[in-house]
């Protein structure tokens, strides 16, 4: 059953091998992977974008610091194919010590605890999502928002940070910053400054050099009409020849002094490194090769950083006050959609405003001046008079931002289950804020399922203060809309103007 | 030049001029033990290149897709976290083959490469699932399709060609596998479903039964059929048969098939080409005479490549133990005169024997043919496949460590639960799971069954193989689907039990999975 053709062994050597080393002819050939590892890098920044929404909306991270890791999924990224589900089987090699029925893994589900639809451990697929810090996470999430309507005010100004911009160049750097094709330029220029100075030193040089030898040829005449004159006889003639003859030493040792540096510079124009200035193995190189002695290296002189800058940036002073109504109507789930709400403008201001000062007000039927703390953690109970609230932010703007002076944000976070005799003075009150707030946002948090006849202010509100300019009002029917609905206002500003 | 052949390769002592005597003298033993290779090349690389060489298969050209960069910086960070080492070898079936060397590897490492590549070259040049691979022609055809796709991408936008070829590397897998098979006409089908029908009614025994006779309706509705008989080409089913494609989509959906079509004999060849080459370069290196510090290193690199993978399945380790079993098993059955001294084993010998005889696996040319010829004409034959039914014996699953095992649900997730190894009669099951699931045995049979018809819809079938498909990647693959189309797509599948469909009718509409009545 053998093959008979298989078994005819082949007489015909086998061709010589080639043997390449490209890396050697072409030093740090171009990276071919550079531009697909780019693109990767973008959908994977694309993809984060893309579920914002979804990963915000966690309960997980209100209140978190910083650093938190949080877990990104990365379906942008991840290649699809028709591929085999579970449960399913297969053959593995173990270590010899498998007996049947034994459990040697586990797989997890895909989906655990979620609607099925999210992501899990999938087969044939390592690496789909990315843990990035909330920190970075925000940063993304934040990244073309900005406070709305900033008027310039009279008196303090507040300085955000912006990033370092480019400003042209220096001498000193850190390395990473060098700029090779300016340093190349300094070179090419310090190059093109010496051929130009050539000439002209050389004529100098001449000058000095013919200085030097009239100077000696002095000492020389000198000296011969001092033996003259001893032949002479002349004593006073002698002494007054060897003190000029004396005088042109003096005079010769000068001028060679001061040509020795143009001297140098000439030879070093001439021979552009000189022999005795470089080591033993480059010297025996252009002993080798004489045309390559007219290199021309790079020095340190060459050397250009590119220079960065942080301007920084001024804005008009800003206050954002925060109000949140925590009756008890407000069940848990209203606080938490209020409390993300709040979470994520608060995060949003300190990163992007470093100054913005930001003030908690927490109401039921009466209103205080909570800290951060306290706002985001705390629970209440009691009535609701919307107009406590609204009174109290009036109250500490009057106290310390005047409107002359300061940028005034107001968001308000309720059910708008009011108490009916508080209406009025809660139109009135808003009216009031509104007067002096670049924007007043109302966010009605109306979970989906919650009782219908619960009392809504949205209407009333949109009714009477719908026409005035700088008025949101918002309703937020499930988590997932937390963020589009506080951002559409962030974004306010930018659609307006465009 | 020449000086450069004297210069030494990275921060090893030996220089270019070392490395050719070596391969000098490697080819002449390959030459010697019979191993029929084309011309090879080496190229000398450092390991940032291997890595790159890696995300694109080897393929010194490639055209450009993020996902090369993803698979760059999965292996780069595996790699820097030294969670897995580089491969010591990389070549490409070509002609001439390439291979790359890596800069910084010790002298060992670069003849053990040598000799492994040349097991590979050879294989890559007389196996027959290689046959119809067309080496010549594989860097030329790699190169031009990176240069027409790019060329694509700078007059239809980078984004544009992208997504199409996203959505084509989503199907390239789903195609025949089988390169000696060719894709039929129109024409040449329909013959064939004339013949088939004829076949069919063709009655043996006629006097036994009523006249059978050929239903014209039944025929003609058969050739009206499109396609004529389902078709596992996905990407050229739709290249040929959808007319809303430009010129460039349907180039791309070519290119996408060709690199498919490449990979297809690696794919089912993998256990037996790696465990060749592992063979090969252990012959070669034990007829080298090494040096005792290089032996040495040998042994150590040697036990580390053919090591098992617990929890996985190592092929060279499978691989290697089959074909030294095959040989060994041979070369003892025929007379002591013709086997080779060298490599036989005679303890080995004896459990294999007993092995075979118990297994049933005695083939009828043992005692006729010797080690080394029987050896040769198994490379030539066949795939992983029927390389795994014919000698995976017994002693082989124990001796391996292989076991079989199944998925049982447990709620929140999966058991791995053993349900055979190799003792008793278990061992069938395992060699039998293993031939099934092996390369692309792995992949769901999915094909073309309808097209044209119902408002242009594109019906697809998953063939039921007992496993169901992971449905949310079936979902998104189906919107791929939908883009390559660019009309309805519905793939007709079984889950839990129940046939179902998943369907996607309008671009931006949800994938909708319902039950296959409707």
């Amino acid at each position: 059953m053998v093959d008979s053709h298989s078994l005819t062994m082949e007489v015909i050597q086998m061709e010589q091998s080639i043997f390449r080393n490209p890396t050697h002819t072409n030093a740090g050939r171009s990276d071919r992977t550079a531009g697909d590892r780019r693109r990767h890098r973008e959908k994977v920044r694309e993809a984060i974008h893309g579920n914002i929404a979804d990963i915000i909306s966690d309960e997980s991270i209100i209140g978190q610091r910083g650093d938190k890791i949080v877990r990104v999924p990365l379906r942008g990224v991840r290649e699809y194919r028709f591929i085999r589900g579970k449960p399913g089987s297969g053959v593995s090699q173990g270590d010899g010590d498998v007996g049947e029925g034994q459990v040697v893994g586990k797989v997890k589900k895909p989906g655990e605890g979620g609607d099925g639809d999210k992501a899990g451990t999938q087969p044939g697929e390592d690496y789909y999502e990315t843990d990035v810090t909330l920190d970075e996470l925000l940063d993304i999430v934040f990244e073309d928002l900005e406070l709305p309507d900033m008027d310039k005010k009279k008196l303090r100004m507040v300085e955000t940070k912006t990033a370092p911009k480019r400003l042209g160049y220096r001498r000193s750097g850190p390395e990473t910053h060098r700029d090779m094709r300016r340093t190349a330029i300094e070179r090419l220029r310090r190059f093109g400054a010496r051929k130009r100075a050539l000439p002209k030193l050389e004529e100098i040089v001449m000058k000095k050099t013919l200085d030097i030898l009239h100077s000696q040829a002095d000492i020389e005449n000198q000296r011969r009409a001092a033996y003259k004159a001893r032949e002479a006889g002349d004593r006073a003639q002698v002494t007054e020849h060897f003190r000029l003859a004396h005088l042109a030493v003096l005079e010769t040792r000068r001028l060679r002094v001061a040509a020795a540096p143009l001297r140098t510079r000439l030879a070093k124009l001439y021979e552009v490194m000189p022999l005795s200035e470089v080591g033993p193995k480059y010297r025996e190189y252009i002993r080798k090769n004489p045309k390559d002695g007219g290199r021309f290296p790079f020095e340190n002189d060459d050397l250009r950083y590119k220079k960065h800058v942080t301007r920084p940036k001024m804005e008009s002073n800003a206050v954002v006050i925060c109000i949140m109504d925590t009756s008890g109507s407000m069940d848990t789930m209203k606080k938490y959609f209020a409390r993300m709400f709040f979470f994520l403008l608060y995060s949003f201001i300190q990163r992007r405003y470093s100054q913005v000062e930001v003030v908690f007000v927490a109401h039921t039927t009466e209103s205080k001046e909570v800290t951060e703390q306290e706002f985001f953690f705390k629970g209440e109970s009691g009535g609701t008079y919307i107009s406590s609230g609204y009174q109290r932010a009036l109250d500490i703007i009057e106290d310390r931002y005047h409107p002359d002076l300061w940028n005034i944000y107001a968001f308000h976070c309720s059910d708008g289950d009011n108490f009916d005799n508080d209406n009025k003075k809660a139109v009135g009150t808003a009216n009031a804020l509104l007067d002096i707030c670049n924007l007043f946002g109302y966010v009605e948090i109306k979970p989906k399922g919650s009782r219908y006849f619960e009392g809504s202010m949205i209407k009333t509100f949109e009714k009477l203060l719908g026409k005035r300019r700088n008025f949101h009002a918002l309703s937020i029917e499930s988590k997932d809309e937390v963020w589009p609905q506080l951002s559409s206002i962030l974004k306010e500003d930018e659609r307006r103007h465009s | 030049m020449t000086d450069m052949m004297n210069v030494l390769i990275g921060t090893e002592n030996y220089t270019m001029r070392d490395l050719q005597g070596w391969d000098e003298r490697i080819r002449e033993l390959a030459d010697g033990f019979g191993l029929d290779c084309f011309r090879q090349d080496f190229e000398i690389c450092d390991h940032d290149h291997m890595i790159g060489f890696m995300a694109y298969s080897g393929m010194p050209s490639h055209y450009p897709h993020w996902s090369y960069g993803k698979a760059y910086e999965k292996q780069k960070t595996l790699y820097d976290h030294g969670v897995s080492g580089l491969p010591y070898e990389m070549v490409i079936n070509s002609d001439p083959a390439l291979a790359y060397l890596m800069k910084n590897n010790t002298l060992l490492l670069q003849v053990l490469t040598m000799a492994h590549v040349y097991g590979h070259n050879d294989f890559f040049k007389r196996n027959l699932t290689f046959r119809h691979s067309e080496p010549q022609q594989t860097i030329g055809r790699f190169k031009s399709a990176a240069g027409r796709i790019r060329g694509y991408k700078e007059l239809h936008g980078e984004l544009e060609v992208e997504s199409f070829l996203d959505a084509a590397h989503s199907l390239s897998h789903n195609r025949n596998p089988y390169l000696d098979r060719k894709r039929l006409s129109r024409e040449d089908q329909m013959a064939r479903v004339r013949d088939r029908f004829y076949d069919a009614h063709k009655d043996q025994y006629p006097n036994l039964h009523a006249v059978a006779r050929v239903d014209p309706e039944a025929l003609k509705e058969s050739l009206r059929k499109h396609p004529l008989e389902p078709d596992p080409d996905i990407l050229l089913f739709i290249a040929e048969e959808n007319p809303l494609l430009t010129d460039w989509q349907r180039d791309i959906l070519y290119i996408v098939d060709q690199e498919a079509r490449y990979f297809m004999p690696q794919i089912r060849t993998k256990i037996m080409n790696e465990g060749w080459a592992s063979y090969w370069h252990n012959r070669i290196l034990r007829a080298l005479d090494l040096p005792p510090a290089m032996w040495l290193e040998f042994s150590q690199r040697h036990s580390g490549v053919l090591r098992p993978h617990p929890g996985g399945l190592n092929p060279y380790h499978v691989g290697y133990s089959l074909w030294e079993a095959i040989h060994v098993y041979y070369d003892g059955m025929i007379d002591e005169s013709r086997l080779n001294p060298d490599t036989f084993e005679p303890q080995l010998f004896i459990s294999l024997k007993k092995d075979f005889e118990e297994c049933d696996l005695v083939p009828p040319d043992a005692g006729k043919a010797t080690g080394d010829e029987k050896i040769f004409a198994v490379r030539e034959e066949g795939d992983d496949r029927t390389f795994i039914e014919r000698f995976l014996s017994r002693r082989m699953v124990q001796e391996l460590g292989l076991f079989r095992y199944d998925e049982k649900d447990e709620g929140d997730h999966y058991d791995l639960i053993v349900t055979d190894t190799g003792n008793d009669d278990g061992w069938k099951n395992v060699r039998d799971e293993l031939a099934r699931s092996t390369g692309i045995g792995a992949q769901p049979v999915i094909r073309v069954v309808e097209a044209g018809f119902k408002g242009n819809v594109l019906v697809l079938e998953h063939e039921d193989d007992g496993y169901p498909l992971e449905l949310e990647y079936a979902k998104e693959t189906v919107k791929h689907l939908r883009t390559l189309w660019m009309r309805p797509v519905i793939v007709n599948t079984i889950i839990d039990g129940e046939p179902k469909q998943v369907a996607q009718y309008k671009v931006d509409e949800e994938v909708r999975v319902r039950d296959q009545s409707k």
